[in-house]
């Protein structure tokens, strides 16, 4: 506690440290909310500048733009189906269909609380553990483990967004296809970039970087979004939402709550593994928040519960990213090995001895996490009062701006126009897929888990030297794998109850 | 009807088979064995195939089998959406603009075909007003210049049509005076 103090007046103790605080406090904010720059791209760009910095500030920058600009991402996705940042997409399926229903405020007001909540929680669990979390995750959890629990993810994740079971699965395995497009991840041999039909073949050199998903997410979710509200402009069918500000009761609040602890402690397990990190958490999330629920077929149309999920699991994941960072040196993800290389640029090695060595970069770090999480709450209750109103505007006037963000977004990743034709391309084969009722989640999700799957498979199998059976003594490994397995033989037989019913409710 | 729905369905499977059979084929582009991992370069892909293939038989299995079911709600969403009336041409210029747009921002960068585009989309959306369409495009034009372009120094293309080339530079200078 006495740390957490020290570190709470050496963020607050001179106006310096409050300036760059409160900079990349707004900037996370307003970088996670422009679709077409993200919090990597802030990050990007205020590397060089933290050279002439202080250690401290500099980690202390990078961690409170990592906190605001996971949340940032959550506005667009409920007022525009336009995901800040793939963290952001579970928010997508629930938040937007409130919109839709005139519920804007509602939840935008409960992602900034359980954005909030989720954070502060996982920093006070990171200020606690880090050093414990650590070494048991790290040395736990090996490429068996992970395979596992993407496969875990994979089997809870097939009912979301999808009519039916069937097309559930479909769409992730339709994800886990895109995602072999590219070099394998054991030989780096090239897949799928060399074509032959009939005798005539053709090749391409971009494939063979593979499909980004950046591009699919702004395509599956944004441009089939356009296409969707400008035919039911021309169809005359479409209905204007209202920009209605009205917050979350208490007892809104209060029905949620285990739906937000379950998504602190996924999220926060899900941050901690390197590699994994803040998009799992909130699939992860969103996931069981469907499986426990006891009115499932209600998510995907408007439900609070589905933002609380999402929302909440992957700010959770924001602290937890920190322990395997500072205590062992390893980043989970893009803005966490930035900050590895801030350590590099001040001649500093994170590792265990950097509690020890720099307890005062750890804990002005950590007390600047834990406020970031703090003013979120109310610098997006702001925010919930005024960019609901941007809903105001004519759709017809949005459409094209909302187009143009979008192919910015996708054109800024690799300066390749051929990503924007991809994205164009994904926006139609999401109007389509929408339409006979597949899940763009669960694309986006195959598509994402699909690299990271198969590499862990790979790994796994070298190191069990291809004997399956022995996931069976790795007690984790072996747990997830047979939840999963569970998983989808529940699912099936559901399925198949519930068309029988129909069946037998017709004859 | 009920035929109707069970053409639908063997056309969505056919689909799904199709690509399936067409990605088979062309894992054998790559179906060379790496020395240290016994599955190749093709294993895992093979084994998604296979599974996409079998998801979509046992989903066509399942909505035979359920064909009734589907015929009543088929039959209400039919009653529901009889009176919708959408012109073609207006439904083509949805889907087809944006690619129209794309196709011309190589050659003509950016900068030129932009605003063209964002008037072209809002009168497809059923927006006459003039003054609306003026504002409107030079807003969302301008807004997003001095954003990405000033503030954030996106490098959007410039296009490749010598007149555009230079017109597209001149732009990017204009909105980058001062910086």
């Amino acid at each position: 506690m006495s740390d957490f103090l020290l570190g709470t007046a050496a963020l607050f103790g001179d106006w310096h440290t409050i300036f760059i605080f409160t900079s990349a406090l707004i900037g996370g904010m307003l970088f996670g909310a422009i679709p077409g720059v993200n919090m990597l791209t802030l990050g990007a760009v205020m590397l060089p500048f933290t050279i002439s910095m202080q250690p401290q500030h500099a980690v202390m920058l990078f961690a409170v733009i990592y906190c605001a600009g996971v949340f940032g991402g959550a506005i667009t996705a409920i007022l525009f189906n336009i995901p800040g940042a793939p963290e952001n997409a579970p928010t997508c399926f629930d938040g937007y269909a409130m919109t839709q229903k005139g519920q804007a405020g509602k939840a935008i007001g409960a992602a900034v609380v359980f954005s909030a909540l989720g954070g502060v929680a996982s920093a006070v669990t990171m200020m606690a553990a880090t050093p414990l979390i650590a070494k048991w995750a790290v040395t736990a959890f090996g490429p068996p483990e992970i395979f596992a629990l993407i496969f875990f993810g994979l089997a809870v994740s097939a009912s979301v967004g999808a009519k039916t079971l069937w097309k559930g699965w479909m769409s992730i395995f339709l994800g886990l296809v895109i995602a072999t497009i590219g070099t394998d991840p054991v030989g780096g041999i090239p897949r799928f970039n060399e074509w032959s039909l009939f005798g005539a073949s053709t090749s391409s050199y971009y494939l063979s970087a593979g499909i980004h998903f950046i591009p699919v997410i702004l395509g599956f979710f944004a441009v089939s979004e356009v296409f969707t509200q400008a035919q039911n402009i021309a169809d005359g069918t479409r209905e204007r939402p209202q920009a209605n500000i009205k917050l979350p009761s208490f007892v809104e609040f209060w029905s949620v709550r285990f739906t937000a602890l379950r998504s602190m402690v996924l999220g926060f397990f899900a941050g901690v593994l390197p590699g994994i990190g803040a998009t799992l958490a909130a699939f992860l999330g969103y996931s069981q928040a469907v499986r426990w629920s006891k009115t499932p077929e209600k998510y995907g149309t408007g439900e609070l519960d589905g933002v609380v999920a999402s929302e909440t699991a992957n700010n959770a994941a924001t602290g937890a990213a920190m322990i395997p960072l500072l205590a062992l040196g390893l980043p989970g993800g893009a803005l966490t090995a930035m900050m590895l290389g801030i350590f590099q640029i001040h001649g500093m090695e994170p590792g265990p001895l950097i509690f020890i060595n720099s307890s005062e970069l750890v804990w002005i770090t950590f007390a600047a996490m834990f406020w970031a999480n703090v003013a979120i709450l109310f610098l997006g209750w702001l925010q919930t009062k005024t960019v609901v109103h941007i809903l105001r505007v004519p759709f017809r006037w949005l459409a094209p701006g909302i187009l143009l963000l979008a192919v910015i977004g996708a054109f800024a990743l690799r300066n390749l126009l051929i990503d924007v034709w991809v994205m164009f391309l994904a926006g139609i084969a999401g109007y389509l897929l929408r339409r006979t009722g597949y899940s763009a989640a669960g694309i986006v999700l195959g598509l994402i888990l699909g690299k990271l799957g198969e590499s862990a498979f790979a790994k796994t199998m070298q190191m069990l030297d291809y004997e399956a059976t022995q996931f069976l003594d790795r007690p984790i490994a072996a747990f997830l794998l047979l939840a999963g397995v569970a998983t989808i033989i529940s699912g099936i037989i559901r399925e198949i109850r519930a068309q029988r019913g129909t069946r037998m409710l017709i004859d | 009807m009920t035929n109707r729905i069970r053409h639908n369905q063997f056309i969505e499977w056919a689909i799904w088979v199709s690509l399936t059979v067409l990605l088979w084929v062309q894992t054998s582009s790559f179906s060379e064995p790496i020395a240290e991992f016994k599955f190749g370069a093709d294993g895992w892909p093979k084994v998604i195939l296979a599974s996409l293939a079998f998801g979509a038989t046992a989903q066509l299995i399942l909505n035979v089998m359920t064909t009734k079911a589907d015929q009543n709600t088929d039959a209400i969403q039919q009653a529901g959406s009889s009176n919708i009336s959408t012109n073609r041409w207006q439904q083509f210029g949805i889907f087809i603009l944006p690619f129209i747009y794309l196709w011309f921002m190589y050659r003509m960068g950016f900068f030129f075909i932009t605003p063209i585009f964002i008037l072209a989309y809002l009168w497809i959306l059923e927006v006459r007003k003039w003054t609306y369409l003026l504002c409107v495009s030079l807003g969302v034009y301008f807004f997003i210049l001095f954003v990405f372009v000033r503030l954030f120094y996106v490098a959007m293309p410039v296009g490749t049509w010598p007149i555009f080339y230079d017109f597209s530079n001149w732009i990017i200078t204009i909105i980058r005076i001062g910086v």
